[in-house]
């Protein structure tokens, strides 16, 4: 029993090293071009935030401790581009990754001509990567997160992310 | 007759002259016996190449390429680290953390599309399953 734990916690993590690969692939394929907005964060930067002195979100009921959930980040990459032909592109290769590391789909809405898609993959109590896409006419938005995160850590900062707007 | 070291001792001129020679004649079904030696020496090559192969040979069979995988596999892994890995965007951890609660909004207001549509839609739910109650 405590073999298939570990076996299946190994194939976890290698499925997570995987899916952040191909993400730091995608990232280093389009962030250079002039048509892309790209934001990546490391794990070492991930660390040096959870050692500021106040990382709460301030959500109107109470404050989010998201310290748990940003030591357990690996990496965060973020991209934006509204070139149509990039995007096009860049949504290839995102799809390729998604169904390559056969992906949970979470969530899928269309609004005002607008597809946003939540990808997930891991466990009942952890995610260990977490994709959000946005396609419209005007763009594309790619945001990849990457670790051992905490699934209601997870869901707790992005609910508090949206309390505190 | 001649012996074998004196054989290969004759130059080829002196080959052709004999070959040449009407008066030398070549014994009987030495052709055949040609044929015979270079068939079994063919099949003498062939049975030593098929040899099954022994204990060190089955064993060089199995290491060489289980070396050659580990060690294609320790490239492999030497290569994917010394990729240059992209740069952080921010040099200072408090504007990472603003991007970061910047992108957990962005998240959360997509999430809201999701979940307003499914709020939208409840009603309609209930009416259904009262109506088939």
């Amino acid at each position: 029993m405590k073999r298939i734990a570990a076996l299946t916690a190994v194939l976890l993590l290698v499925a997570a090293y995987g899916a952040a690969q191909d993400s730091k692939s995608i990232y280093k394929k389009y962030s250079d071009m002039d048509e892309v907005n790209a934001v990546y964060i490391s794990s070492s930067m991930f660390n040096l935030i959870g050692k500021l002195p106040s990382i709460n979100f301030s959500a109107s009921s109470d404050e989010i401790n998201i310290v748990p959930l940003v030591k357990s980040l690996n990496s965060m990459f973020v991209m934006d581009c509204n070139d149509e032909r990039i995007c096009t592109d860049l949504k290839k290769d995102v799809d390729k990754v998604i169904e390559k590391h056969k992906m949970e789909l979470l969530m899928e809405a269309k609004k005002q001509g607008e597809t946003v898609r939540v990808y997930i993959s891991g466990n009942e109590n952890t995610v260990t990567v977490f994709i959000l896409t946005a396609a419209s006419r005007d763009g594309f938005t790619f945001i990849s997160l990457d670790g051992k995160m905490n699934r209601k850590e997870l869901e707790r900062a992005i609910a508090g992310a949206a309390e505190s707007l | 007759m001649k012996q074998i070291e004196e054989i290969e001792s004759i130059g080829y001129e002196e080959l052709e002259r004999i070959a040449s020679d009407n008066a030398v004649r070549v014994p009987a079904g030495l052709d055949g016996k040609i044929v015979r030696t270079a068939k079994t020496l063919e099949f003498m090559t062939g049975t030593l190449t098929c040899d099954k192969p022994s204990g060190r040979k089955k064993r060089r069979a199995i290491l060489i390429p289980s070396a050659a995988a580990a060690a294609a596999a320790v490239i492999a892994v030497a290569f994917s680290l010394s990729a240059k890995a992209p740069s952080d965007t921010y040099d200072d951890p408090a504007m990472a953390l603003a991007g970061l609660e910047q992108t957990f909004t962005y998240i959360s207001e997509k999430l809201n599309y999701g979940a307003a549509i499914a709020s939208s839609a409840e009603p309609v739910f209930r009416k259904t399953i009262n109506v088939l109650k």
